[in-house]
């Protein structure tokens, strides 16, 4: 059986007789590569007035008939979000803003969860920009 | 040298840009190595890889009520789920152990180290 087996430029050897490891190939057709099949990318605002709390969601449908492993980042727009470990804090003024943002997988939707507590004695606007990418990987299937 | 180069519709190869390939021989691709799949039943899983270096991981963890797939590392804001790789062994710990969370811990044969 056939296979197709790539070397990355800068791996390359002179001589075939030396073994190269299966880490630096660049791609192997005995095995999966990681692929990227989704790719959602998108904003949200928070209104949230002086001294209130907000939250909001998002469910997007992925209808895909299995729950995918994924990769997201959100940006906020008072600082960027760490995936999940998603806490930031920013000081203004006397008070601070604190800020949750997770992004959740299941087999029907990609759920995006936002929430602002605001302190201060600003209303204030907080965007986010979440970028989500959906692998081939299956973590379930229906 | 050749390469083997494919890039996205309408975009010829001559001009495309990294973000237009779908393909090029050029780049060392994330290839799956094994993928674990399992139950967290104590403060720290060993998965052990045998690949004689430190590969690069990625893990997801089903967790809450209702239950959905979060990306690891993560924090409910009680217990935190984290994992780790040395030559041998991928680690998840979890801290307060919680009631059996579900993983899937997908390693490459990229070197992550």
């Amino acid at each position: 059986m056939g296979k197709i087996i790539t070397i990355p430029e800068d791996k390359r050897l002179l001589s075939d007789e030396t073994a190269i490891d299966i880490s630096q190939l660049g791609f192997h057709s005995d095995y999966q590569s990681l692929q990227i099949i989704r790719i959602y990318k998108s904003t949200l605002s928070l209104d949230v007035v002086a001294g209130g709390f907000v939250s909001d969601s998002r469910e997007i449908p992925h209808n895909l008939k299995f729950t995918p492993a994924f990769f997201s980042y959100i940006d906020a727009s008072i600082g960027p979000l760490v995936p999940n470990l998603s806490n930031i804090y920013q000081q203004l003024g006397a008070s601070g803003v604190f800020t949750n943002a997770s992004v959740t997988v299941d087999n029907n939707n990609v759920t995006i969860f936002l929430s602002t507590d605001n302190p201060t004695p600003d209303n204030i606007t907080e965007t986010f920009t979440y970028y989500i990418f959906l692998f081939s990987i299956e973590l379930e299937r229906i | 040298m050749s390469k083997l180069v494919i890039s996205k519709p309408n975009i010829s190869i001559e001009s495309a840009r990294p973000r237009d390939m779908v393909f090029d021989s050029n780049y060392n691709y994330i290839k799956i190595y094994k993928i674990f799949t399992g139950t967290i039943s104590s403060a720290t899983i060993t998965l052990s890889h045998n690949l004689n270096y430190v590969p690069l991981v990625f893990g997801w963890l089903k967790s809450g009520t209702p239950s959905s797939w979060v990306m690891l590392p993560y924090s409910d804001g009680t217990t935190k789920t984290v994992y780790d790789a040395d030559v041998t062994n991928i680690y998840i710990r979890q801290d307060p152990l919680g009631s059996g969370d579900t993983y899937v811990v997908a390693v490459a044969f990229n070197r992550g180290v």
